[in-house]
């Protein structure tokens, strides 16, 4: 029993396993460092938190989660049914520009729409030179609630759209043929299927909103994440701090296992070929109604912020030539790479290492990889900053040796902290678009090259990239678009003087310098917007889409 | 595809590299600042210390709570020489987080009075800022603006804004309050005053200026400098906004007006202490306090130095006497009060 | 015997074993139908014999190579086993040309083209070198899919459900087919199904499997009837 209990694990020990194991293991360390913390008596500012704050941040948390999730999951499903089921004029365009406004990160839109509601801003003008006495107050929950619904919505947007087009006419034409009415359908037969996208899509808008720490400081909106920074440096305590991110991760794992739950199992995957929607063209007052309304959407949640930033823009444009500004793409580019590569490279081992016979371990190690996306990013910042302080001076008698003059805190003055958090909170994200991608694809296609003598990398090169090419390329460009947008991580692990697009127009809006915030921010949304027409505009290859 | 990997790739593990190796120093004497500033005037006064002393100042500039984390965590290894931030109590807690040194200078000793210096000669003030109230001349008598703790009568009920208790300028203002009043005093205003609030706190100190404009409010409480910058804004409609509000000094008949400070200290760990102080003495000189201070409409801590038009016009005023340090000691109470009191 | 099954256990957990002391001998040129319904365990002894599942204990010996035992477990790469799976898994991105040569990497060029020549001429498919699997039938891909297999010149040739995608009057075609191809082979197989007809039809030898365990045997006479073992 000896041997074959070393014959096992000498079966199991591959480049997929071995890198799984050691990522998690990266993942994991800095996180239990801190969590070791948590064991420290609490201190009077935590039972000041606890009696006077500590409610009203659930409370707030919840109804923020609630209703951002709600309304958009609304908003996007309602947009790719439309976009989906039926024709008209602009389908095209329009199915591809809703997912522009994840292009504009949430507190940029904040800042933007702040400034045109405020008194001298945009609107506000715009109503008195009307003569109407109407005013908004974006800074309440309302309003944030608003700018996270229109910046997030996309997600729910992609998934429910992804699953749409997959799902076969079939039962639709199926449904119709027993009599049923069109809403009947609707809400008995095409919703229900859609569920798991628009849970897994209004998922990722809830965590997105959870770690957003830009529009809730400036709005003043005190859930949790706001919570925690305040705690951090107002009281001061980072103990505090801890204890509530702790409690921020129990409800994300709530709400997380709650999904999973609706999810419900989801190893199997039908391979049979399914029939496409043919969609249905619109008419009379549907064909106006409709595309007005998904129109509506993106001018609120993109091109009115735009046309905002633009404006301020030829303001300053000459900021576009200083060679400050050159150097700070650069930066942001060659971070976002750096991290996107690292990112779909260990999520690709994370998958394959997932293949094959499920086992406990292979889940927990799964879960622990993916728990970066739930941990707000200040959290992250901590136990990272605190992790490679720990790790430097450890290994600073190896530096020496073969550097006299090298820095004490060489790791932790360089990007590779940065790169490292930035790995840790969003390979989920990388991981589950491949994941997925493996899923449609199944295990039969790499088990046939294994029994044709390839080795497992050669057969991962071969046959598996080719067939997951458009999932891997969307995990990069998801991963990309994040990475640029990401805020709290890099505002604190950067190296000193390392500016990147995003930390620079946080400092300037922070600055109320919104005029000088939006060229950077005009970049960033370009970036991101032409990351996501490459992502749309990709041309299918006939063959792989048949793999369906 | 595969040529389009290759390309993507080198591009990245270059401009990785360049970016990794663009903040290198060179063998020069040098000052590293971390600082919380940073306006365009104030490369031209590095330049001219450049000038005269051959150092050169590198400025590393975030957020000053990032800066203050920064500076703990690196302990010794730190670059830092000079950490300059705004807000008494912050630099109370670099102090009580022992990351700044006692420095002895004469030239300091006599260009900053004693009030705006750390008693233990950790920080050294280098410009002052009023927390005043900003009103609609149209709404308001000035005959009815006495102090603040006037704020909180029955009068004003529903007409007054401010920022929020999470800012530091208004956990500072409170912090004085405690030292002047005691807790009972501070606790009576911050009930006080968030009952007469026009609105839940929201926005920055410009916000409350343009909800005052608005007819939200007809009082806010908010710093000097951002009348400064509003004034000169390049947004019409801002000028706008100032030019239409007037300033007031509250509290002239009792305890002054509360003033804070931005300063400078030397980090503990400082690899170039002498250049640090020659950058402070030649900060706090008559020479470079004007632009200085001017770059953000702040007064000079600097009594010999003249005032700006615009300051000028406002006059004279009486400020608290208190040792800026009490807003550092009692800042966390004041957080307490404030979360206690409603103030959000 | 060319192939040697001993005591072969596979079980998920200790309680519910899948596969429960079988053992197996094929002769050289055998074709076994293992015939058995769903959740017999015949799918997993196929994946144990391909080396893509390690068995709890037990051995597997074929060509008097030790493929598995307590000591030894050779990778599904490295095993010279042939396998059609029950949907062809052919690769929808190659030409069916490189489909069929997948397996033959280490061969010279000239070398490989010739086998892959010789392996579409015994499935009778030469004309579709360069169509693509999704333009191929049913029946054309099993073909494939035989041909892909059999190119490496594997030791045994294993079919998962061979004829479960066909529709039923083609069936009867495809096995005579088969059966022709694999015997001029000369390849020793071992196929499993869950329908007496495929068997009878092909098979040398019947293997009943039951809950993971051999119930039945019996061997296949020249006029296709059985007689007992």
């Amino acid at each position: 029993m000896c041997d074959y209990m070393f014959n096992k694990i000498k079966h199991h020990i591959n480049v997929f396993s071995v890198t799984s194991i050691l990522a998690a293991f990266f993942i994991v360390l800095p996180l239990f460092n801190i969590l070791l913390e948590l064991f420290t008596a609490p201190s009077s500012a935590w039972l000041h938190i606890r009696e006077h704050l500590l409610a009203g941040y659930v409370i707030n948390t919840i109804i923020l989660i609630v209703a951002v999730g709600v309304f958009s999951g609304i908003i996007g499903t309602f947009s790719a049914y439309v976009v989906t089921r039926f024709e008209f004029k602009g389908r095209k365009v329009l199915s591809w520009f809703l997912i522009l406004p994840l292009a504009m990160p949430s507190y940029i839109a904040a800042y933007v729409y702040a400034d045109m509601t405020s008194y001298t801003g945009t609107f506000s003008r715009f109503m008195r030179s009307l003569h109407i006495p109407l005013s908004i107050d974006i800074m309440s929950m309302p309003g944030v609630i608003f700018i996270f619904v229109l910046t997030l919505y996309p997600y729910v947007y992609l998934m429910v759209k992804g699953a749409l087009s997959k799902q076969s006419a079939s039962f639709i034409e199926n449904a119709r043929l027993l009599g049923a009415s069109k809403v009947r359908i609707l809400v008995t037969v095409v919703l229900p299927l859609l569920r798991p996208a628009m849970i897994a899509g209004m998922l990722l808008v809830v965590l997105e909103t959870l770690n957003d720490y830009g529009v809730v400081a400036y709005f003043n909106i005190r859930v949790f994440s706001f919570a925690i920074f305040d705690a951090w440096f107002r009281l001061g305590d980072i103990v505090s701090a801890i204890r509530l991110s702790a409690i921020l991760m129990i409800i994300v794992f709530a709400v997380v296992f709650i999904e999973r739950m609706i999810r419900g199992k989801r190893r199997y995957t039908i391979h049979i070929k399914t029939k496409p929607i043919e969609r249905v063209y619109l008419k009379g007052y549907k064909k106006i109604v409709l595309p007005a309304i998904l129109w509506v959407i993106m001018a609120f949640a993109f091109f009115v912020p735009v046309a905002q930033l633009l404006w301020y823009a030829t303001k300053t444009y000459p900021l576009l030539f200083d060679l400050n500004f050159i150097y700070l793409v650069i930066n942001s580019l060659s971070v976002a790479l750096t991290a996107t590569f690292l990112i779909v490279f260990i999520a690709l081992m994370l998958a394959n290492f997932n293949r094959g016979r499920q086992s406990s371990f292979k889940k927990s190690l799964l879960k622990i990889t993916n728990l970066g996306y739930a941990i707000p990013g200040a959290v992250i910042a901590v136990a990272v900053l605190v992790f490679f302080i720990d790790a430097d001076t450890t290994f600073y008698s190896i530096y020496h040796w073969f550097n006299e003059d090298s820095p004490r805190l060489l790791m932790t003055s360089s990007l590779l902290m940065l790169i490292f958090a930035y790995v840790l909170r969003f390979m989920a994200i990388g991981y589950n678009s491949i994941e997925a991608s493996y899923d449609k694809i199944g295990e039969k296609f790499t088990e046939a090259a294994y029994l044709l003598k390839t080795s497992k990398l050669k057969t991962l090169l071969s046959i598996d990239l080719p067939l997951i090419k458009s999932g891997l390329i969307s995990a990069a460009i998801i991963v990309f678009i994040d990475v640029i947008k990401e805020l709290p991580l890099t505002l604190i692990l950067r190296p000193t003087n390392y500016e990147t697009l995003a930390s620079q127009v946080y400092k300037f809006a922070r600055e109320e310098m919104l005029q000088e915030a939006a060229i950077p921010s005009l970049v960033m949304i370009s970036l991101s917007s032409l990351a996501i027409y490459i992502f749309t505009h990709r041309k299918k290859k006939g063959v792989v889409k048949h793999v369906r | 595809m595969r040529k389009l990997l290759l390309g993507l790739s080198l591009f990245t593990v270059i401009t990785t590299l360049s970016a990794c190796m663009l903040g290198v120093n060179d063998d020069e004497l040098s000052v590293t600042v971390y600082s919380e500033r940073h306006y365009d005037t104030d490369q031209a006064l590095y330049d001219a210390f450049y000038e005269e002393t051959n150092i050169k100042v590198n400025i590393v500039s975030a957020g000053a709570d990032e800066l203050i984390n920064r500076l703990d965590s690196e302990g010794e290894d730190t670059q830092a020489d000079l950490l300059m931030i705004a807000d008494a109590g912050r630099l109370y807690r670099a102090k009580d987080l022992e990351l700044l040194q006692t420095v002895e200078s004469d030239e300091l000793n006599a260009n900053i009075p004693q009030n705006y210096r750390d008693v233990d000669g950790m920080w050294y003030g280098l410009t002052k800022r009023a927390r005043i109230l900003v009103y609609h001349p149209e709404r308001v008598e000035v005959d009815e603006l006495s102090t603040y703790e006037a704020l909180t009568e029955e009068a004003f009920n529903n007409r007054v804004v401010t920022r929020t208790s999470g800012n530091i300028y208004n956990q500072s203002l409170m912090a004085s309050f405690v030292a002047i009043m005691g807790e009972e005093g501070a606790r009576d205003f911050a009930s006080g005053l968030v009952n007469n609030f026009a609105r839940t706190p929201q926005g920055n100190d410009r916000d409350q200026a343009k909800a005052v404009m608005e007819g939200i409010a007809d009082v806010a409480i908010m710093n000097t400098y951002y009348m400064g910058r509003m004034l000169n804004s390049t947004d019409p409609y801002e000028r706008e906004v100032a030019e239409t509000l007037r300033v007031f000094f509250p509290n002239q008949e009792t305890t002054g007006t509360h003033v804070n400070i931005s300063a400078a200290g030397v980090t503990r760990h400082a690899k170039n202490k002498d250049a640090a102080v020659q950058l402070l003495e030649f900060l706090s000189s008559e020479q470079a306090q004007e632009s200085f201070a001017n770059a953000n409409y702040e007064y000079p801590v600097n009594e010999a130095v003249a005032l700006n038009p615009l300051l000028e016009s406002w006059g004279d005023f009486k400020a608290q006497d208190i040792q800026l340090n009490a807003l550092g000691e009692y800042a966390y109470q004041a957080a307490i009060i404030m979360d206690e009191e409603g103030w959000e | 015997m060319y192939v040697r099954i001993e005591d072969l256990v596979f079980s998920y957990t200790p309680k519910t074993p899948v596969i429960s002391h079988i053992s197996l001998a094929v002769e050289e040129g055998e074709i076994i139908a293992i015939l058995g319904s769903s959740g017999s365990g015949k799918s997993t002894l196929l994946r144990l014999l391909s080396g893509l599942e390690m068995p709890n204990q037990g051995n597997i010996i074929v060509n008097e190579e030790t493929l598995c035992s307590n000591q030894v477990f050779i990778d599904a790469e490295k095993r010279h086993v042939g396998m059609v799976f029950q949907d062809y898994a052919l690769f929808p991105h190659m030409s069916i040309e490189k489909n069929v040569g997948f397996g033959l990497k280490k061969m010279q060029k000239q070398a490989r083209d010739k086998r892959i020549h010789e392996m579409l001429e015994l499935v009778n498919m030469t004309d579709r070198k360069r169509s693509y699997p999704h333009e191929l039938s049913g029946g054309q891909q099993q073909r494939i899919a035989l041909a892909r297999a059999l190119a490496p010149s594997p030791n045994i040739l294993l079919l998962d459900e061979p004829f479960s995608n066909l529709d039923a009057d083609l069936k009867m075609k495809i096995r005579h087919e088969l059966k022709a191809i694999i015997k001029m082979a000369n390849m020793t197989s071992i196929f499993v199904t869950h329908d007496y007809d495929d068997a009878i039809d092909i098979a040398d030898r019947i293997i009943y499997l039951e809950e993971g365990k051999i119930v039945h045997e019996e061997r296949v006479d020249s006029k296709r009837k059985t007689i007992q073992h």
